[in-house]
């Protein structure tokens, strides 16, 4: 994919500045192979609640191949208007320079998406697999799942790099699959959690792994306050997440135990960051250091 | 307008027509006599090759009032997944599967050949709310069941013995709220959840504080729907529903108004019979007692069943057991809501998915089955869904052809649950059914019930013109082979008409319109109507957080109100 880069690359740019949301579902790699330019222009897109083409709202630019793997859509002058990018994609990339609006990469199966920008609420939201990487910040519900699915309905595959901060609930619901958040996120990372892991570098607002049974969070910054429904079990010296490890000791905590006794969601908060859970060292009654 | 239906199969059964190529003539929205109309002006439908019904009466469908609302604002989900656009002057949208929005309601029953609902459980404080969404529901015509059992004013009325003072309540009830029968659910539990109890109540417990237990509240509105002459008798969801072992507990309702059944006519009707015909002592060992309410049911003729058929796929349970849906939570332990009505009733919320490979959800759809097969008169039975506790009424053409054809059920018992198949005596039933019996359990049993049928249900003359036209050919096409055409020609029919105005063509809606609203007026004499409303009124000042005054639907709150009055 990276060495075909450049070959078949497919720019799009808005022709005006967009007002109400517009659904592009339909750019993604596979809707574009084995079409020309002039044909790819008639998919339909909704802007706000009006049918339009796609040709009507951007100019459209470059080459297109039978392979969608071998296809790059770059999307140039991106708005937080533009949602639903690579909702459902499988193969191939998408480059957003700008910012980009919600549902980024929903119920993704494979491929890649990089956001040169700030990106909305639900990224990756059901994906299965394939990257999302995100430079700038991102909105709610990261790699989450839709309100009244079961609980246990988000993420289930892939990854999502997040450069800056995020909202609340990211990984909400998450079984399998990657998060990794370079900078501070709000409440409830890892709410419902079945499994997989999710790497907070900054800092955690916290109620960290509400309702978790399962997977792994890290927080490598500070957060005020472990939920009372967490134990303290041990404390480690390095926590690997997805091939990479952090080499500084961390407290880990076993729970959510007020949903069962049989909880096994791993919470591990800095130690170096977080000098005020030291008291909690005493519990575990491994006194002084 | 004026219509002719020409040369179509006409399957009518409360005029004993067995599929006669017949014409049907409608003028002013009623049937007319096809030699007085005028044919040149006339609309002529081709129905040659295809099959023209009554159109649909559903008895018991759980399609507006808070709960229902409740399940859809507890299911986005499923309001996410599909919705129907709006064609500005043709139809509005609509969003949700097992709880569509009312106009998606109107719509899809109208779609499949269906013209009238009942809503079967309105308690009687917030049935200004069931009657703004039935209100709402487009083509249909509709009515509700209230719920009494647990009223506090007839329980005291019971506990005390003045029948005649709570018949009067009760003819006051139906018209303060515009409704048309009496329902029961679980008898009496609403007053024992107040304090957190009565899962499980059984028919002769006592229901404390009161002196009663649900056999005497199910035998005292009984009689006063007979004293009151009520159209529809009074229907009734049993105590211990959805627990193993309930049969019995069926069998005693059914048996204890055995005594007042008068000139062989039907004095109740127990409903989504599927879910109280369970033997067994735990949901391992559930059993299936179909055979055993068939047997009584077939022997007897004071008593009719709906089946609450539960079909494969998502649904959402909502009853007013309260207690029932607080258990049923613990077993799916995703959601549930609930709902309490003060001095009256209480609802729970709770959805669900039906699994084949699950033995008790595969054991429930076999005795769902096997109880429309094993009464032996259709009259007596009458399929629903129990839209949407076993599945949502959109399935009914499933339904129907796992009736008409072995070959289709068998083609789901294979990948049924194994323990559930041996359980089962679903798979030993030869029987099919004919058209003309889906013709029967679907629209001439369920209006004959309502005692509507003197002008719905039927295509003789002078009866309201509501007719389905179902593109399937019944002397080309073997159901029992062929039962995939039956589900896909009752999925979409041919022409719905309502009111004499084609509102269906090709399973596409063609005019958004309104039915009408019906609801039982009794008079009853007027010193004893006093007297009981006089007593009443003190009680009520004291007892609710409304006036009195406040409580009654006037008739100009309902968009088209239609009354049956009756005299006693």
């Amino acid at each position: 994919m990276e060495q075909a880069g450049g070959k078949f690359e497919i720019i799009i740019t808005p022709k005006k500045k967009f007002k109400v949301p517009v659904e592009l579902d339909s750019i993604k790699p596979e809707k574009f192979a084995g079409k020309k330019i002039k044909d790819i222009m008639k998919l339909i897109v909704f802007e706000g609640n009006r049918k339009k083409t796609l040709g009507e709202l951007f100019s459209i630019q470059g080459k297109t191949s039978d392979n969608p793997e071998e296809i790059r859509i770059i999307i140039e002058e991106s708005t937080s208007k533009l949602w639903r990018i690579g909702e459902e994609m499988q193969f191939g990339e998408i480059i957003v320079n700008g910012d980009a609006g919600h549902y980024i990469g929903a119920k993704m199966k494979g491929g890649k998406i990089t956001v040169n920008g700030n990106a909305g609420s639900w990224i990756g939201m059901e994906m299965k697999g394939g990257t999302i990487e995100i430079h700038g910040n991102a909105g709610d519900y990261v790699g989450g799942r839709l309100r009244g699915k079961r609980p246990d309905s988000g993420m289930k595959g892939g990854m999502i790099i997040i450069h800056g901060n995020c909202g609340v609930e990211a990984g909400r619901g998450m079984r399998k699959g990657t998060i990794i958040i370079d900078g501070d996120c709000l409440e409830y990372p890892g709410a419902d959690m079945q499994g997989g892991s999710i790497l907070i570098r900054g800092n955690c607002t916290g109620r960290a792994g509400a309702n978790m049974i399962g997977g792994k969070i890290v927080i490598c910054g500070k957060i005020e306050k472990i939920l009372p429904s967490f134990y303290l079990e041990d404390i480690v010296s390095k926590v690997k997440v997805k091939k990479e490890r952090i080499k500084e000791p961390f407290y880990m905590f076993i729970g959510d135990y007020s949903v069962s006794r049989k909880a096994n969601g791993r919470l591990y908060i800095s130690k170096l960051n977080n000098p005020h859970l030291e008291k909690l060292r005493e519990k575990l009654g491994l006194g002084e250091e | 307008m004026e219509i002719i239906i020409k040369n179509g199969y006409v399957y009518d059964p409360l005029n004993n027509i067995k599929g006669e190529k017949m014409d049907i003539a409608i003028k002013d929205g009623k049937i007319v006599s096809p030699s007085g109309i005028d044919e040149t002006e006339a609309k002529i439908i081709d129905a040659s090759g295809k099959v023209v019904m009554p159109g649909g009466v559903d008895l018991h469908t759980h399609i507006a009032g808070t709960k229902v609302n409740l399940g859809r604002l507890m299911t986005p989900e499923e309001h996410h997944k599909f919705y129907l656009e709006a064609i500005p002057g043709i139809r509005r949208s609509g969003t949700g599967i097992t709880t569509p929005s009312t106009m998606l309601v109107g719509y899809q029953y109208a779609k499949m050949g269906w013209t009238t609902a009942i809503e079967p459980a309105a308690p009687p404080l917030k049935i200004r709310h069931t009657h703004e969404e039935l209100d709402d529901t487009p083509i249909l015509d509709k009515a509700c069941f209230v719920l009494l059992d647990s009223n506090r004013f007839i329980l005291e009325f019971l506990e005390k013995g003045e029948i005649a003072k709570c018949a009067a309540f009760v003819a006051w009830m139906l018209k303060a709220t515009k409704s048309y029968a009496i329902k029961l659910v679980d008898p009496g539990v609403a007053v024992l959840w107040n304090f957190g109890r009565g899962y499980g109540l059984d028919i002769d417990d006592q229901i404390s504080p009161y002196n009663l237990t649900p056999r005497e509240i199910v035998e005292g509105l009984c009689k006063v729907s007979q004293m009151l002459k009520l159209p529809h008798p009074i229907h009734v969801h049993c105590n211990k529903l959805g627990i193993p072992g309930n049969f019995e507990t069926t069998l005693e309702t059914m048996k204890t108004v055995s005594k007042y059944a008068q000139d062989e006519k039907i004095n109740i009707h127990i409903t989504h019979a599927q879910f109280n015909s369970y033997g067994g002592v735990d949901w391992t060992t559930l059993k299936t007692r179909a055979e055993k309410i068939a047997k009584y049911v077939n022997s007897v003729n004071h008593v009719s069943l709906d089946t609450g058929q539960i079909a494969f796929g998502n649904a959402t349970t909502m009853t007013a057991d309260a207690p029932f849906e607080y258990a049923l939570y613990h077993i799916t332990k995703w959601k549930w809501g609930g709902s309490e009505v003060e001095n009256e009733a209480a609802a729970g919320v709770v959805p669900l998915k039906y699994k084949r490979n699950n033995f008790v959800h595969a054991l429930q759809w076999c005795i769902g089955l096997e109880l429309a097969l094993l009464v032996k008169d259709p009259w007596k039975v009458i399929m629903t869904t129990d839209h949407p506790n076993g599945a949502p009424f959109t399935k009914y053409p499933t339904v129907i052809s796992w009736l008409m054809s072995k070959n289709a059920r068998e083609k789901i018992i294979e990948k049924l649950n194994k323990k559930a198949v041996r359980t089962a005596i679903l798979p030993s039933i030869e029987r099919e059914y004919a058209l003309y019996e889906i013709a029967i359990i679907t629209r001439a049993a369920p209006a004959k019930l309502l005692g509507i049928h003197y002008f719905k249900g039927h295509l003789g003359i002078g009866a309201d013109a509501d007719v389905a036209i179902y593109d399937i050919n019944p002397k080309e096409i073997d159901f029992s082979k062929d039962y995939e055409a039956v589900e896909k020609a009752f999925q979409k029919a041919l022409y719905t008409i309502k009111n004499g105005e084609i509102v269906v063509r090709n399973g596409e809606i063609l005019q958004h319109n309104y039915g009408r609203t019906y609801y039982v007026d009794v008079k009853v004499k007027e010193d004893l109507m006093e007297n009981t409303l006089t007593e009443v009124k003190s009680k009520f000042k004291e007892w609710y957080t409304i006036s009195f005054e406040n409580y009654e639907i006037h008739d100009y709150e309902l968009r088209n109100p239609y009354p049956i009055r009756l005299e006693v």
